[in-house]
C-alpha cells in the first residue's frame, strides 16, 4: 500500500466517523427539539396552548389542568393562566393618606377642608363626607377571556380597579352617611360587587367578583369625629335607657304575675273558708236549735259566756256601776295602758 | 452519495427556516397587525390571528398592536354643574387599539395614544357635567341619580374624538367625586350640626320608648291584676251563691241563726289584740257586780 492509498484511508475513516457523530448529533438534536415541547401546569393555574396565534381545542378541551403535557416547539405557544388563585385587590382612593399619627398608632388628625390630592373619600347621598377603603377578592372564571384580554393578574387588576371605585362611588351617591356607617353597609357592599362584576362582564374579562369588603374601618372625617362619637354616646344611652325600662317592665310583669296568683289563692281560700264556715254554721245551728227551742236565752247566755271565755283579750276593763268610761284611741297603747292604769289607781284612791 | 444527500437536506433545511423567517408572521388573537409596503399602510393589509406571508424586508414590514385592554385615569377636574355647585371629578376610560391603519398613523404608540385621550376625556367630562345638575351625580333619592347617562354622554363624545386615532373606547365611568377644599368645610359645620341634632333626636327616642315601654308594662299588669280581680270576685260570689242554699236552713229560727251569726261575728272580733271594757251587768262580769253577802272584787 502507497503512502497516498493509506492517507486517504486515514480520511475516508475519519469523515466516515464525523459523519456518524453528526447523525447522532442529529438524533439527539431532534430527541432534544421534540422533548423541549413538555410543559407541566402548576396546581394554582391552567394553559392554553396557541399555534400560530391561534389558541387550540374546543371550549371545553382547550384549557389544560395542572400536569405534565405537549405542544410543538416553534409553533405552539404555551400560555399559563393563574385561574384557581383568589386574588385580593385593595383601592384606598377613599382612605385618608397615612400621616405620622396614624403611622404611630393614633387617629389622624386634620384641620380644615379635605385636601382631595391628598385625602380620598366617598361622598354620600346627603352630601356627607366618609373614608373607606375597599379590598375586591376576585377570580378568573374564563381562562380563555382573560388571557384574550388581559396579560396578566397585574394588568385585569388595573381594569378591575377604577370599575371599583366606579361602583363604590355611584352607590355611595345614593346612600346615606348612617346607611353606610352601619345600618346599610352589607347592601352597599353588595351593590359595588353587583355593578363590578357587570362592569367586568362588559369587558368580557372571564373574572368573577367573589365579594366585596371593607379593609378597615369606615370612618367619618376627624375633623367631625367628635360630633360622631357624641352620636354614638347617645346611641348608648339610648340603648342602656330602653334596657333599663325592658329590665323594669319584666320586673312589673313579674310582680303582676305573682300578683295576680296571690288573688286568685287568696280568693279560692276565702270561698274554701265561706263554705267551711257555712257548713259549720248550719251544723252548729242544728245541733243547738232543739236545745235553743226549749231554753233560748240560757243557750243564748251559755253561748256568750262561752265566747268571752275563750277570748283572749291583751287587756280587760271592767266598770263599776256609775262609773263613767272615757275611751281615748292612741297609736300609743303603752300610754293609754299609763293612763288607765294611773286613773285605776285614783278611782281606788 | 449519502454524504452529499445530507449536506443538501442540512443545507435546504437552512435555507427554508431563513426563508420563513423573512416571509412568513403570526399574529396573535390578542393582536392586530399590520403590513407596510413601502412604509405605506392599507387596509387590506390588516391581519387577524393566524399564519400571515409578506415580502421580505424591505418591500413590507410587519406593525403589531396589543389588542388587550388599557386604562387611562383621568385626573381630578373641577367642574361647575347646571345648578351653579363645584364638584370634582375624576373619570376613566377603558380603550384599546380599534383601527389599526389610523392608529398608526395618528398616534402610533399606546403611549401617545392616552396622552390623546386624556385631553378628550377631559373636554368630554366637562362639557357633559356642566349640563347635569348636582342631584344627578348625588342624592339619596336612587331614582334621581343619572350616572349612567352621564357616563354614556361621556363615552359617546369621547368616542368620536377616538374614533379618528384609531382608537376603541371600551367603557368610561366616573371614579371618583369630591367636594372642592373650602367646600368641605362648610360640609364639616353641616355635619357637625346634623350630628347635634341626631344625638338629641336619639337620647328622646330612647327616652320615649322606655317610657313607652314602662308604661305598656303597667298597663299589663293593671289588666292582669283586674282581670285576677274580678276573677277573685267570681270565685267569692259562686262561693256567695252555694251558701243561699245553705241559708234555708236558718229559716227554721231566723232568730236563732242570726244569733250565731252575731256569736261568730264576735269571737272573730275578739281575737287578736284586744282590749276589753265592761261594766259588771255584763256576763260573766256580773260576777264581780257587789251581791248581798260577798265583798265586790277589785279590777283594773
Amino acid at each position: 500500500m502507497s503512502q497516498e492509498d493509506a492517507a486517504k484511508q486515514a480520511l475516508e475513516a475519519t469523515v466516515s466517523l464525523s459523519l456518524r457523530v453528526l447523525k447522532v448529533a442529529m438524533v439527539v438534536l431532534a430527541g432534544l427539539f421534540l422533548s423541549s415541547g413538555l410543559f407541566t401546569v402548576e396546581p394554582h393555574e391552567v394553559a392554553l396552548v396557541r399555534r400560530l396565534g391561534r389558541v387550540q381545542g374546543t371550549a371545553d378541551t382547550r384549557v389544560l389542568k395542572p400536569g405534565a403535557h405537549w405542544a410543538w416547539p416553534v409553533l405552539d405557544e404555551v400560555v399559563r393562566v393563574p385561574a384557581l388563585r383568589v386574588e385580593r385587590l385593595v383601592t384606598d382612593l377613599f382612605a385618608l393618606a397615612p400621616s405620622k399619627e396614624t403611622l404611630a398608632g393614633k387617629p389622624a388628625e386634620r384641620k380644615g377642608g379635605i385636601d382631595p390630592a391628598r385625602d380620598g373619600y366617598l361622598l354620600s347621598g346627603d352630601a356627607n363626607v366618609v373614608h373607606a377603603t375597599l379590598a375586591m377578592r376576585w377570580q378568573i372564571d374564563d381562562p380563555y377571556a382573560f388571557a384574550l384580554r388581559a396579560r396578566g393578574r397585574e394588568d385585569a387588576e388595573a381594569v378591575a380597579k377604577p370599575l371599583l371605585e366606579r361602583a363604590a362611588s355611584r352607590n355611595a351617591a345614593g346612600f346615606t352617611i348612617d346607611d353606610l356607617l352601619a345600618a346599610k353597609r352589607d347592601v352597599f357592599l353588595e351593590k359595588v360587587r353587583t355593578d363590578v362584576q357587570d362592569g367586568l362582564n362588559a369587558l368580557a374579562l372571564g373574572v368573577r367578583v367573589l365579594g366585596v369588603e371593607f379593609a378597615g374601618d369606615v370612618q367619618p372625617p376627624p375633623q367631625v369625629r367628635e360630633a360622631f362619637a357624641s352620636v354614638a354616646k347617645a346611641i348608648q344611652d339610648r340603648d342602656r335607657l330602653v334596657n333599663e325600662a325592658r329590665s323594669q317592665a319584666a320586673a312589673i310583669s313579674g310582680g303582676a304575675s305573682s300578683e295576680a296568683a296571690r288573688i286568685g289563692e287568696q280568693a279560692i281560700s276565702e270561698a274554701r273558708r265561706l263554705r267551711g264556715d257555712l257548713d259549720a254554721d248550719v251544723a252548729v245551728f242544728h245541733a243547738l236549735l232543739p236545745e235553743w227551742r226549749r231554753n233560748p236565752s240560757g243557750v243564748e247566755s251559755r253561748l256568750l259566756t262561752d265566747v268571752l271565755a275563750q277570748a283572749r283579750p291583751e287587756e280587760v276593763f271592767v266598770l263599776r256601776p256609775g262609773e263613767n268610761v272615757r275611751v281615748r284611741l292612741e297609736r300609743d297603747v303603752k300610754a293609754v295602758r299609763e293612763e288607765l292604769l294611773r286613773r285605776a289607781k285614783g278611782g281606788e284612791k | 452519495m449519502a454524504r452529499n444527500k445530507l449536506s443538501i437536506a442540512v443545507a435546504a433545511l437552512v435555507i427554508v427556516v431563513l426563508v420563513l423567517q423573512l416571509v412568513a408572521f403570526r399574529v396573535r388573537e390578542n393582536e392586530r397587525a399590520v403590513v407596510k409596503t413601502f412604509g405605506k399602510a392599507s387596509p387590506e393589509r390588516v391581519k387577524e390571528a393566524g399564519l400571515h406571508w409578506k415580502w421580505p424586508w424591505p418591500v413590507e414590514e410587519v406593525v403589531r398592536y396589543d389588542a388587550r385592554l388599557r386604562v387611562l385615569e383621568g385626573p381630578l377636574e373641577e367642574t361647575q354643574t347646571a345648578d351653579k355647585k363645584s364638584v370634582l371629578v375624576g373619570c376613566f376610560a377603558t380603550w384599546r387599539p380599534g383601527d389599526p391603519i389610523r392608529f398608526l398613523e395618528r398616534v402610533d404608540t399606546p403611549e401617545a395614544a392616552e396622552r390623546a385621550l386624556e385631553q378628550s376625556l377631559r373636554a368630554a367630562q366637562s362639557s357633559t357635567l356642566s349640563r347635569a345638575t348636582f342631584d344627578a351625580l348625588i342624592t339619596t333619592d336612587r331614582a334621581r341619580l343619572r350616572w349612567d347617562d352621564l357616563e354614556k354622554e361621556i363615552k359617546a363624545r369621547l368616542e368620536k374624538s377616538a374614533q379618528e386615532l384609531g382608537i376603541e373606547v371600551v367603557q368610561v365611568g366616573i371614579r371618583r367625586l369630591a367636594l372642592p377644599k373650602d367646600t368641605t368645610e362648610t360640609v364639616f359645620q353641616r355635619m357637625t350640626a346634623e350630628r347635634d341634632v341626631k344625638a338629641k333626636e336619639t337620647l328622646a327616642q330612647g327616652q320615649a320608648e322606655a317610657d313607652r315601654i314602662r308604661a305598656e308594662a303597667e298597663a299589663a299588669r293593671d289588666k292582669a291584676l283586674d282581670a285576677a280581680r274580678a276573677e277573685a270576685r267570681k270565685v267569692v260570689a259562686e262561693a256567695e251563691r252555694d251558701s243561699r242554699e245553705a241559708y234555708q236552713a236558718f229559716e227554721a229560727a231566723p232568730d236563732f241563726a242570726i244569733f250565731l251569726r252575731k256569736l261568730e261575728a264576735l269571737r272573730r272580733g275578739l281575737s287578736g289584740r284586744t282590749t276589753l271594757v265592761f261594766d259588771t251587768g255584763s256576763p260573766p262580769f256580773d260576777l264581780l257586780a257587789p251581791r248581798a253577802g260577798v265583798a265586790p272584787v277589785s279590777s283594773r
